[in-house]
């Protein structure tokens, strides 16, 4: 399937699997390529990536976006920017890309708000959270979706409204003990 | 520290949930101002409830999750790849769903009182859809940014009458149809709804089948045709759609 850029962007706004498939076929080896030469690993191709296109998402939804380049400059401008971030953050002595073919071009000027220091900490705040237990999520889903804790309970087949608070403490008292306990939460406290 | 009587956890929570009441909440609050350290725990506390109402941004991790193992991870163990594949067996599909009630099994014969009627259903997990930005300002799309200015304004009866002169010039259009869906529910036309859903189900190689595929099953619930609904939601579960989990709990209350 071929998709145009705008459709591209559309289908991000969506979470459309045949485009995020497309996506990730089209320009992930590539990062992966540069991350690796760039003192990465595989592990740290896929998380910059993906923040790539969690920080397009968000922007998608901005009536004032607009990119004036092609989708894949866009994309290899913001992973790299991120890639340079987090080598400052490692504090990996004498930061200078290795950029090279399509990455050497990608010098789109990318809005300063891709790279938000909230965003970084929502990325770990939100990893743990998929870390809960699938009850854990749901309960605290539901609970910011404003259901009462009666609904919650009756959702969830709880035996009562006591037993729902309870247990929406609990799953948020797991996620706080391990966002705390992941190495990343010093640095990006810092 | 006066409010000691209560785990801080707790209190920092209750106020969080806005249900810190009276003396309590005063002394709390002067304690956040008096110490630091309990003011950044509670601003820690506070930002991560924004995360996780970030529940689309949440969504879209998942599924990046899953597409890359899919289209990344060449060792992937056969049964999970087909799951993972909304297009193909659904018979693999259909046993990873069945492990998964297994495996939470426990639970659900624990629920004393799982069962909540339809309209409870389509109440916890209706959502409209955030209108689509339409970008450019030329005539052509003036009308479309017209209706979509009506949508994003609630006025869902206006928009709907500019949705059909879209369509009249233009009945492929899927966004407009997938929206005049919305605007339909918005307005308590179920039946109205399921039209342009199942236009846009038919018509394949759009973005908008699992939205629709989505909306029409919340319909059906809507409607108290469940058979139907069941029928769209296991077709939901099965996919890698980012409703799937949603579909699969909707799928647990129906079948208690």
């Amino acid at each position: 399937m071929h998709y145009i850029e705008e459709s591209l962007l559309e289908g991000i706004r969506l979470h459309d699997s045949d485009t995020l498939e497309y996506i990730y076929k089209k320009f992930f080896p590539s990062v992966k390529a540069f991350v690796n030469n760039n003192s990465g690993n595989e592990d740290d191709a896929r998380d910059v990536f993906q923040e790539a296109i969690v920080a397009i998402y968000r922007k998608v939804n901005d009536e004032s976006f607009a990119i004036t380049c092609s989708f894949k400059t866009y994309v290899y401008a913001i992973v790299k920017n991120l890639w340079l971030k987090e080598l400052e953050k490692r504090k990996t002595s004498g930061v200078k890309l290795n950029a090279e073919g399509e990455f050497e071009i990608a010098e789109e000027p990318v809005d300063g708000s891709f790279f938000d220091p909230k965003s970084e900490r929502f990325k770990l705040y939100q990893k743990h959270f998929l870390t809960l237990s699938e009850d854990c999520q749901k309960v605290l889903r539901l609970f910011f979706a404003k259901q009462s804790l009666q609904e919650i309970s009756q959702t969830m087949g709880f035996g009562s409204e006591k037993y729902a608070k309870k247990r929406k403490f609990q799953c948020k008292e797991i996620l706080v003990k391990r966002i705390k306990n992941d190495p990343e939460f010093n640095k990006i406290r810092q | 520290m006066k409010t000691l009587e209560k785990d801080l956890l707790e209190l920092i929570d209750e106020k969080l949930s806005g249900e810190l009441m009276g003396e309590e909440l005063e002394s709390f609050e002067k304690d956040l101002k008096d110490d630091p350290d309990l003011m950044a725990e509670f601003e820690l506390h506070e930002e991560i409830d924004e995360a996780i109402q970030e529940s689309e941004v949440i969504e879209l991790r998942k599924k990046l999750d899953l597409v890359h193992d899919l289209t990344q991870n060449k060792k992937q163990p056969g049964l999970l790849r087909t799951i993972l594949r909304h297009k193909l067996s659904r018979i693999a599909a259909a046993s990873f769903v069945v492990l998964l009630i297994i495996t939470s099994v426990s639970l659900y014969l624990l629920r004393p009182d799982g069962n909540m009627s339809n309209d409870n259903l389509f109440k916890i997990y209706y959502q409209p859809d955030a209108a689509l930005i339409i970008r450019g300002t030329d005539s052509q799309n003036a009308s479309l940014i017209q209706a979509f200015q009506l949508y994003e304004n609630k006025e869902y009866e206006s928009a709907l009458d500019h949705f059909a002169l879209v369509l009249e010039g233009d009945g492929d259009n899927i966004p407009v149809q997938f929206y005049s869906g919305i605007s339909n529910i918005e307005l308590g036309q179920y039946r109205n709804a399921l039209q342009p859903f199942s236009f846009i189900m038919e018509h394949k190689q759009n973005l908008y089948i699992e939205r629709a595929e989505w909306y029409a099953a919340l319909c059906y619930l809507k409607l108290n045709d469940t058979e139907n609904a069941v029928e769209l939601f296991r077709k939901i579960s099965h996919s890698s759609s980012f409703n799937k989990d949603k579909a699969h709990e909707i799928l647990k209350s129906i079948q208690d």
